[in-house]
Order: structure tokens, then sequence, then C-alpha cells
């Protein structure tokens, strides 16, 4: 009966994959939702690729899947991949039904997946990776996810056996899931700029897991980012597997070490690879990456090669600069208190002076229910009580909210602006000397975010005369959307999907 | 002004700390000294041993860190009842009041690893929960707080204000409304939840709140909390202290500081001003 129902499933899958193209609507998972519809347990028995491999985590999910989809493709893998679409348990099955016949013959070798870690419960008792990276957990939605013990906790009770982990052992919730299981760890050793303590809002990480006493850090690069020990039982971070040493941001490279023995011929066990963005997010998913390649047998002179052969996908439109100005656009998910901070310590750290637009209020919510905004008190916004910062605008629903958080922050009020609409706040920029306009947004707001965007610069085309040229690029400091969510631009290649995945997040919620 | 905050490195979940900096900022707002006491994992709390601390603090932490807390209370628990016997004032916020009842059951064993699915609590008040590890209860709160326990000495000093505020605006031949939220009969309170529990009232119970649209301890009561001398718990988080500026001032009236100016009191007024006609609004959805 199951198998009947599979393949009423797979048919019915498949035809609207041909109706989607016809309708020409690209990117949804509705595939996988009517095929999940008919057939409860299709996952079960879809045919797989032979090998899975699956990337996990708060942030950097499809950055790292999509290098590792690269990688295996360059070096002749027959890849299916879910990064372009959803990540739940329906965009899962839509990514396997793209890689079956019609009757239901296995086309690729490698399935290189992107799983939420709360869909754990609908995808791993029927899709056992053969590896699974934990990239990180951290708050994130306080109505969706709760907070990273329990994202934890959903992690290890549906983790299968045999799934090897590769594990993030500067991050000791990500490292503490599904204990029982074969894992390596990764990391990267002490940097220019690391503290001995967290100074952020959030640390979720602040006791030791043995005896409860207050952890202290060898170092520490936020919120429980860092390497831990505890002073009254000896407890530590796991020691590393495979690590970054010597990260060079003005050379842009990093010296790689395996611990352990290297086996093989010809393999060495440290080389200097090149880095692909210069901010801590993207280092940490490039280690991830490498660290998981040569668990698939790949030599790190292989990655020397394959790192100049794949690469951060650039988003579009997201830097322009005119003149002695500079338009970057953010995307922080909405009520993400953990990304907004990485956000606000990527836009301070950056010289000149700032003006921020902050877009990134939850307005769906405004349209059914009413936006929860603790998540306000858990973000850094203290950060921007600075003298670079010149001027904040903030509109919406829930700006008496931001108003008051700010001035608690230690925000004086004449800096900042409250406009009615997205475009009065373009009106109102100050546009001083040497700066740059941040442009926060959420993801239910991308292609507003776009829009201003264009706004403001034509408007510091228009004051600047006719003779200012843009210049529209991702700026080799970095890639802003990587430090503001932990996950590039191209994370939503358009606002269609982008809605898309956050309406399948909110139904999954709602459903569970 | 004295404020124990009670585990703060795990009991911080969903900005509730923020609680404790909006008071602080209130009270140096109003010219006085703030002092807070964090209490960590390991150490004895301080109230249990002085009474000059004017509030004790605990909020919203895991599911983990609420077994951790329960193990470092256990052996306390005669002198934490007998502080709140006496009369020590305590605020305690989101699942931190789950530690007061009899238990916390779960009903999703599934999450639990084998654990026991029934945690003993301190039981210091008639009361249960049951928690649902794979269902989050998401809601808006707006509800009422009656301060019917307001000492003869603060009702006879608002009364007195309010004699001499009356006094100045017949003098001035203008209404003027000073200092009527020192005795504050009824105030709308207003927040979030964001839970995987609900609490049942096994007995008699003061509730701290008394709803008006939301959930109150569970969905079918529109009692919210408990309010036991001096002892206040509620569910509502937002944080409570920054979405609710009258309760926050009723709250320092009751601690003694009399009528405050809180800090950015304009700004906190506008935005609780703003939520409650929001949520009053009829088709206003409350539950996510």
């Amino acid at each position: 009966m199951g198998k009947l129902r599979y393949g009423a499933a797979l048919l019915a899958a498949k035809l609207s994959v041909v109706a989607l193209k016809v309708t020409r609507h690209n990117g949804t998972n509705f595939p996988g939702i009517v095929a999940l519809k008919i057939c409860p347990d299709f996952l079960r028995y879809v045919k797989k690729p032979k090998r899975i491999i699956a990337v996990t985590g708060t942030n950097g999910k499809t950055t790292t899947t999509n290098l590792i989809a690269d990688a295996l493709r360059e070096t002749g893998n027959k890849v299916i991949c879910n990064s372009a679409g959803s990540n739940i348990n329906t965009g899962i099955a839509t990514c396997l039904i793209s890689g079956v016949s019609v009757f239901g013959r296995e086309r690729y070798d490698t399935a290189v997946l992107e799983i939420d870690e709360r869909s754990a419960r609908l995808v791993y008792p029927y899709v056992h990776p053969d590896y699974l990276v934990v990239m990180n957990l951290s708050r994130d939605s306080i109505m969706r996810n709760g907070h990273p013990e329990y994202i934890s906790s959903i992690l290890t009770a549906y983790m299968p056996e045999k799934t090897k982990l590769i594990v993030n052992a500067d991050d000791l919730i990500a490292s503490a899931v599904a204990p029982r299981n074969d894992r390596v760890y990764f990391g990267i050793k002490d940097m220019p700029g690391d503290k001995k303590e967290s100074t952020n809002l959030i640390n979720d990480m602040a006791i030791c897991p043995k005896c409860h006493h207050l952890l202290k850090h060898e170092y520490m690069r936020y919120s429980n980012i860092g390497r831990a020990f505890c002073p009254e039982c000896g407890f530590s971070s796991p020691s590393y597997d495979f690590y970054a040493e010597n990260v060079d941001i003005d050379k842009m490279q990093m010296d790689f070490h395996i611990a352990g023995e290297v086996t093989g011929n010809g393999q060495q066990s440290e080389m200097t690879l090149k880095l692909f963005n210069d901010s801590l997010f993207n280092i940490y998913n490039e280690v991830a990456f490498v660290t998981l390649m040569l668990q698939l047998g790949y030599s790190l002179k292989d990655m020397a090669k394959l790192i100049d052969l794949v690469g951060l996908r650039k988003s579009r439109f997201n830097e322009t600069h005119v003149g002695d100005k500079a338009v970057i656009n953010m995307l922080c998910k909405a009520g993400n208190a953990y990304g907004t901070s990485r956000g606000l310590e990527y836009m301070t750290s950056m010289p000149g002076n700032k003006e921020i637009m902050l877009y990134n209020a939850n307005s769906d919510d405004a349209k059914h229910w009413s936006e929860n905004v603790c998540w306000l008190y858990d973000a850094d916004f203290e950060l921007l009580a600075d003298d670079c910062v010149k001027q904040i605008i903030v509109y919406g629903e829930r700006a008496y909210d931001y108003r008051l958080r700010l001035l608690m922050a230690g925000i004086p009020d004449e800096k900042v602006t409250y406009v009615s609409s997205p475009d009065e706040g373009v009106k109102a920029l100050k546009l001083v000397e040497n700066d740059t306009v941040f442009i926060m947004y959420g993801t239910d707001k991308i292609q507003l975010a776009a829009r201003v965007h264009d706004e403001v610069v034509q408007r510091i085309k228009a004051e600047a005369g006719n003779g200012a040229v843009a210049t529209e690029e991702v700026a080799p400091a970095g890639d802003a959307e990587v430090a503001a969510s932990g996950e590039v631009v191209e994370d939503v290649v358009s606002g269609e999907v982008a809605a898309d995945v956050a309406k399948s997040e909110e139904s999954e919620a709602k459903e569970a | 002004m004295k404020v124990e905050v009670l585990y703060p490195e795990v009991a911080n979940l969903y900005g509730e700390l923020g609680n404790i900096r909006y008071l602080k900022a209130s009270v140096e707002n109003a010219g006085l000294d703030f002092e807070r006491i964090d209490t960590n994992i390991g150490s004895r709390p301080a109230f249990l041993d002085q009474t000059d601390i004017d509030l004790v603090y605990m909020g919203t932490m895991t599911e983990n860190s609420q077994r951790i807390i329960l193990a470092e209370l256990a052996p306390v628990l005669d002198d934490f009842k007998a502080a709140i016997e006496r009369g020590q004032h305590f605020l305690i916020t989101g699942n931190a009041l789950e530690l007061f009842g009899s238990g916390i059951k779960d009903l999703d064993p599934e999450l639990l690893q084998g654990r026991d699915p029934e945690t003993k609590c301190l039981g210091v008040f008639p009361f249960h929960t049951e928690r649902k590890m794979l269902h989050r209860f998401n809601s808006l709160y707006i509800g009422q707080y009656t301060d019917d326990e307001a000492s003869e000495t603060e009702v006879a000093e608002g009364v007195a204000a309010e004699v001499a505020a009356d006094i100045a605006a017949d003098a001035a031949g203008d209404a003027v409304d000073v200092a009527s939220d020192v005795v504050a009969e009824t105030i709308d309170v207003t927040g979030f939840k964001s839970q995987f529990t609900q609490s049942y009232y096994d007995g008699d119970i003061k509730p701290l709140f008394t709803t008006e649209k939301g959930p109150g301890f569970n969905p079918d009561v529109k009692e919210e909390g408990i309010h036991y001398k001096n002892f206040m718990a509620t569910y509502i988080i937002g944080p409570l202290l920054i979405v609710n500026p009258l309760f926050t001032k009723a709250l320092l009236a009751e601690l003694g500081l009399g009528d405050v100016k809180l800090a950015f009191e304009d700004a906190a007024m506008d935005a609780f001003n703003a939520r409650i006609k929001e949520y009053r609004e009829p088709d206003r959805g409350f539950y996510y």
C-alpha cells in the first residue's frame, strides 16, 4: 500500500514540476508538498543517491552547502542540492524528486542537503546522511526555535546512528549534539581581535556542562563562540581534529592543519589555503567545508585547487559606491537578535560615518498578530552608541519599540528619525561626508530593500551632480550579508523564494 | 536600591535581563543608587540571609537550566519560604515561575532521551505545569493588575499627594492629575507569551493579573500568575517591566520609592499605549 501511494505521489509531484514550468513558477517546494500530502512517508520510499551529505545549524548552512556541492561537481560527481529551495521536509522531498526519473530511478550519485534544524524529526527517520556538518547553534526566532539547547535536543533525538558528524568545536552547543555519534571537530585557533570573555548580551553557553560553574575562555569571539574551559572541574572545549591558524586577513589566507595522523600517498598535514572572504562567519564556513571534503578523501592539495575553482556566490547590488559614500544592504533575519548583533558588529567595525536604516522589523507579523519584540533586548544595539553613527532611521509598526530600545542603548533621541514609510526614510537621510548608508532588512523585505537601495543611490548621485558615477560591487572588505545573518544573500535567490521559505518555515512551526 | 538577580548566567532568555537594565536606568533616573547583586549557580542567594535586598528577580531559562536551579534551591527551600513569608519582594517571569509549583510533567516524551517525564519542583504554591516540547505556545497578552494590597502608608502618602495636587490644581485653576499612579487601583498590563508549557492552579492562589485577552495561566482560565504577599510571578515576557511602564511604576512604588519618573518614560508610554490600542483591535490575532 505504501509503495502504491509512493508511486502515485511521485507521479503527481513530477506532474506538478511540469505544471510549475508551464506556469513559470520556479524555485518553490510545491512538488514536495504534493508528494508528502499524498504519501506522508514519501521520504522513506523515494530513491536517494548513494552518498548523502547534509549541513545543519543556525547560520552558514546555505553558504557551506553550496561550497560542498560546487566542489563535488567540479570533481566530476553528479550532485543534487536543495540550497536554492526550501530546507524543510517538503524542500528536501522536492530536491530528491528532481533526482529521480518518473519511473523512480536515481540519476545522481550524491545529495548535498541543507537541512533545517527543527525539521530533524520529519527528515532523519527517512533520510540518513553519511556525513552531517553542524555549523553552530544560536538563538533564533523566539516563537519557532525557543532556544539553542532545545534545537540541540531535537538534533540529538532524531540523529541517525551511523551519521558521522563534522562539528564546530568552538561552539559548545553545537559540539554537544548527538554525543553517541562518531565525529570530527573543526575550529579556528586564536586570532587577532579575540577577547577573553563574551561582551555580547547573548551568551547561551556561560556555564560548564559538567559542574555548572561559570566557564572561562582561552579566546572568545562573540556570544559563546570561542574556546572554553572550566576552572573548577577542568572541562574544556573538544580538541580540534582539523583547524585553521594564522588567519591573515591582509593576505586573505589561513594555515589549515590536520591534527591527527595523515594517511595516503602524498598527503600533507598542513597547507596555506586562500580565504574566500574576510568575515569570521565565512572563515568558519570555509573551515567546515574543507574539513568535510577531507572526510570524503580529498587532500589538502586538492582543496587548494578546489578553493580556486569554487567560491562564494556574489550577491548582486548589495553594495554601491558613489564618491565618498557607500550604500550597503544587510540581510538580518527578522526577530533574530544573534544575527542582528553580528550585523551591528560588522557595521561599527567599518571606518567612516554611518547612517543606518533599521528596516528589519517583521511587518508581516502586524498583518495577522503583532511582533514579539523581546529579541530587541537580546540584540547589541549598544554598539550603535558611537560617534561614527550619525543617524538611525526607523519606520513601521514597531517604531515606538525601536525608539525605546535605542534610547536604552544610550543613543540620543536626536540621532533617531521616525518616518511613516520606507521612502520617507530615503528623503530623511542626512548623507554626511564620508558616509556609508546601511539598510538592514528582514527576509520579508528583500524587494523593498533593493528598491530603497536604488533610491538612496539616486539621491546621492543627484546631490553629487552630473559627474557622480556609481560602482556596484561586493567590497573586498567582506560581504555585509554574511556578517549580518551568517548567510550570504544567495540564501535568498529571489524575493519569491525567500518569501516561500519564510512562509513554509512559518507553517511548519504552526504544525509543530 | 538593591536588586538580586538569581542565576543571570542561565535565566536570561528572550531579553529578560532587559527588565533589570530598565529598573537600573529608572532608579538612577530618580537620582537613587542602584546595586545589582548577581547570584550564580553554586552561590547561596544573598536574600536568604540579608533583609536589605529590595527585590529578587529571576527570568526565563532552558528546561535543563530549570533542573539545575531546582537542585540549587532544594537544599535552601525552608529559608526561601521563610523569606517569602517575611515579605521579601520577588519578581519571577517566564518559566522561572514553574519552579515554585509541585512539578512539571512532560507530555511529549520524544525529546527526553530517557529522562523521567516528571520533574519535581519546589512545591511552594499549589499548582502544576504540563510541558509539550513539540508544541510552542505563542500569544499576545493584555490584562489588568490590581494593586489592592498597597500598604496603608503608601495609600496615605498617595492620598496626601492627591489632596496636595487638588489644592495646587484649584490654586492654578487647572485640572492636573498628579501622583495618581502611586495608588493606581487597576492598571493595564500587556506583553507576550512564548513557551512549551501551561500551568494549572491546584488550590487557592491569588493571580497577579486578570486576563482581558489572550491566555491566562493556561488558555482555559482568566487568572494569570501568582501574587502572594510580595511574591509576584507571571509568564509574561516583553521584557515585562519595559513593555509595562505603569506596572513598573506600581512596582517601584510598592518597593517604597514613591512615584518615580521612569527612564525614558515618555518613550515607554508611547510604546505601551500603541500596543494596548493595537491589542484591543477586535480582529487582532492573539495566537501565532
